[in-house]
């Protein structure tokens, strides 16, 4: 039995709680943390996120109660305000479609929020995400493969921690089922075995929509209206703002014409939406930038791997080369569709994740 | 082992206290409005708490409207006195740093047409009495100032305030719910009109309290609905939990003076110690005089919310100023109306020392300080 202090992250929903309770019955000393990220954006003191409101805090306090370890909520608004939302609306401003949940992790669960639990005493900071961390004896890097339950899997979101984060990271369920995880939610009784999955971007509340979100938080989109053209470069319509796009997008272009439109490709310099037929939405390859690697420092040569371009894509193989300036080019062995930039590309051989970058063009 | 330093949020029941009201619970239950010997007794109950409340803020028994505790009084003040103010009366006077049930209680009345006047605060955490009393005039419908502030300590000018008041006509409210059972409080003396206090703050329960009121005032009950205190507040009295109240006042004023002369020593105690642990240690109001149990620090780079977990974690229960009401910790209202800025507003951490506080707990306290400080302190500033 280890005496080190661990923090768990306790969102208040079944996955978080069952990861507590896992390393409670280990005997493990526990601190639990939930995180306030969007209370003040709300804007009313009734709404709420889907993440962070008062019945959430509470089912996470009940189970920590339960368990018998102390649980305090944070107030992370600020930082999930810097490195969240605010890249969130740039990246939209810039003609990308963003990836918050990925920084989420990377700069505030896995940084921010474990400097405040190293500051009381914390050796480590467990979370409920279904992942697998393994430490290579040889190398002494910290490995990261895809979870047991191929539907569960988050190893997506996790490629872009350090091997320091990683180190210190623990994701108690990476090895179970969803099912699994229910099972023992209601064996151990706790409060939140039955509350329903959480789903899209936790700081939306039920009902409005992510642009809501920005306009509270003073991050709306500015008036940039453009041209909507084709390939040729021809204006076939002007739209309200390029932030209002995402590349393969179909609905809303206010376009008639009796071919099937997509956007393909959004010009933010010149406020430009190019729009063309679905072939059009195919790529040979794609650059990647501030890319990563796990297993190693860097690979040796170009790596064949299974690369995933968002985070509900099943992986097409191709082939990465690292050009050693911190982006990489990934050939993919067959045409990509929507492979669409501000979005991640994460390299997987079988489960094991060899690295991964964001895709800029 | 577990050491508790935050009275200032609520202060453990005294035994005598316990006593008290274990004997209120045993006794017949009944109304204290009956007619019957069971509702004369549990009545008796009530008027000897009536008359150990007046005493500790030397005001007289029918002064006294029992309330279910300081955010009630504070409410009821507030809310009844505008109620019934004259048309040409709209303006409400309260200083930057009273507690939110007073600055939530004003501004909510912002709605009905109540134009809310805050007087800005010292660096020093204490409020300038001139500048207070430069905003009365003849719209002013009620003022506002606490006798000593929650997070800090301080002692505010409620007597230049209070006769300024006088001066000015204006009815006068004091939050005394820090104040009470720490510093002698003087009803007649500070000119008080109204009096919020809270029972939990000085070893009583939680959920009583009380408004003292001057005779003769207008003010509309904040609770209608029965003949009971004067028709100043409707609803059954809770016997059990004001005649323990009543029984914490008389604790309270029967050791006041040797317990604030013990407490202020073993504050010097825990200050001199914080000096020595962190050179670069700020005390918030330390050059203003202030309760002898409070001190209100923010240790440079390091975040109340943090300090605050690290104790609870190493067994002291402290507070930072304030917390929101999911339990997470804001910046402090008081210590940015003092001129901080949000860090040092996030810094602040308050021990509050009370009874059941020994020499031994400081000591323990400031044994640990320096390894969860080390810990706790941000690099780089």
């Amino acid at each position: 039995m280890t005496t080190k202090l661990t923090a768990i992250a306790m969102s208040g929903g079944v996955d978080s709680s069952v990861a507590a309770a896992l390393l409670s019955k280990e005997g493990r000393p526990l601190v639990g943390f939930s995180m306030q990220l969007v209370g003040r954006l709300a804007g009313e003191s009734e709404r709420y996120g889907r993440c962070c409101s008062p019945d959430d805090f509470r089912d996470a306090r009940s189970v920590a109660d339960r368990l018998g370890f102390p649980h305090y909520i944070l107030d992370m608004e600020d930082d999930f305000q810097r490195h969240v939302l605010e890249p969130f609306a740039a990246d939209y401003a810039a003609g990308r479609t963003p990836s918050p949940c990925l920084r989420c992790n990377t700069f505030v669960k896995f940084d921010a929020l474990w400097e405040r639990a190293a500051a009381v005493g914390a050796a480590s900071v467990a979370t409920g995400h279904y992942a697998i961390l393994e430490r290579d004896a040889r190398t002494g890097r910290t490995l990261l493969r895809s979870a047991t339950d191929p539907d569960k899997d988050q190893s997506y979101f996790l490629f872009d921690l350090s091997d320091e984060q990683r180190a210190r990271a623990e994701f108690p369920l990476g090895g179970m089922t969803k099912d699994e995880v229910r099972a023992l939610a209601r064996e151990f009784a706790l409060t939140t075995a039955e509350k329903p999955e959480s789903m899209d971007l936790c700081f939306v509340t039920e009902g409005e929509s992510y642009r809501d979100v920005l306009a509270r938080a003073g991050l709306g989109p500015k008036p940039s209206a453009g041209e909507i053209v084709d390939v040729e470069g021809r204006v076939i319509a002007t739209h309200g703002g390029i932030e209002q796009f995402t590349i393969g997008q179909r609905r809303g272009l206010g376009v008639a014409t009796g071919d099937k439109l997509y956007v393909i490709g959004l010009d933010a310099a010149r406020a430009r939406v190019v729009v063309g037929d679905e072939a059009g939405l195919y790529r040979e390859s794609c650059t990647v930038e501030r890319v990563r690697w796990i297993p190693f420092e860097r690979p040796g040569g170009p790596l064949p791997a299974a690369v995933r371009i968002r985070s509900s894509h099943a992986g097409a193989g191709a082939v990465v080369t690292d050009r050693g300036d911190g982006t990489a080019t990934v050939s993919f062995d067959e045409a990509q569709r929507a492979v669409t930039p501000g979005q991640a590309a994460v390299f997987y051989d079988g489960d094991l994740v060899l690295g991964g970058g964001w895709i800029t063009g | 082992m577990r050491h508790f330093l935050d009275h200032n949020a609520t202060s453990p029941l005294r035994n005598e206290v316990r006593e008290a009201l274990h004997a209120s619970l045993d006794a017949p239950v009944a109304n204290a409005s009956s007619i019957h010997a069971e509702g004369r007794y549990a009545r008796a109950l009530l008027e000897a708490a009536r008359a150990n409340v007046a005493t500790l803020v030397a005001a007289t028994p029918r002064e006294v409207v029992f309330t279910s505790g300081g955010s009630e009084a504070i409410a009821a003040a507030i809310r009844g006195v505008a109620d019934r103010a004259a048309q040409a009366k709209r303006r409400i006077v309260v200083s930057s740093i009273e507690h939110s049930a007073v600055l939530d209680n004003a501004r909510a009345l912002r709605a009905f047409g109540f134009e809310v006047v805050e007087v800005p605060c010292a660096p020093t955490g204490r409020i300038d009495a001139g500048a207070f009393a430069a905003l009365l005039d003849g719209r002013t419908a009620l003022a506002c100032l606490q006798a000593a502030n929650n997070e800090t300590g301080v002692l505010q000018p409620v007597a230049e305030a209070g006769a300024a008041c006088r001066a000015a006509g204006v009815p006068f409210l004091i939050d005394a719910v820090q104040a009470a059972g720490k510093i002698p409080i003087e009803w007649d003396g500070w000119s008080a009109d109204l009096l919020a206090l809270s029972a939990h703050k000085l070893a009583g329960p939680q959920g009583a309290g009380a408004l003292i009121v001057r005779d003769g005032l207008v003010m509309a009950p904040l609770i209608a609905g029965g003949a009971q205190e004067r028709r100043r507040r409707g609803g059954t009295e809770a016997v059990a939990a004001l005649s323990s109240f009543g029984a914490a006042c008389a604790v309270t004023v029967r050791g006041r003076e040797q317990e604030a002369e013990r407490l202020l020593a073993l504050r010097v105690r825990l200050e001199s110690g914080l000096r020595a642990i962190a050179p670069g240690v700020r005390i918030h109001g330390e050059s203003v005089p202030r309760l002898p149990n409070t001190v209100n620090v923010a240790f440079p780079g390091v975040s109340g919310e943090t300090l605050v977990i690290a104790l609870d974690l190493a067994g002291f229960a402290v507070s930072t100023g304030s917390a929101c009401a999911s339990g997470a910790v804001t910046p402090s209202h008081v210590i940015r109306a003092m001129g901080f800025g949000d860090e040092e507003a996030r810094g602040a951490v308050r021990f509050s020392l009370g009874w059941d506080t020994t020499g031994d707990t400081i000591d323990q306290l400031l044994g640990q300080l320096p390894r969860l400080l080390a810990r706790a302190t941000m690099p780089g500033r």
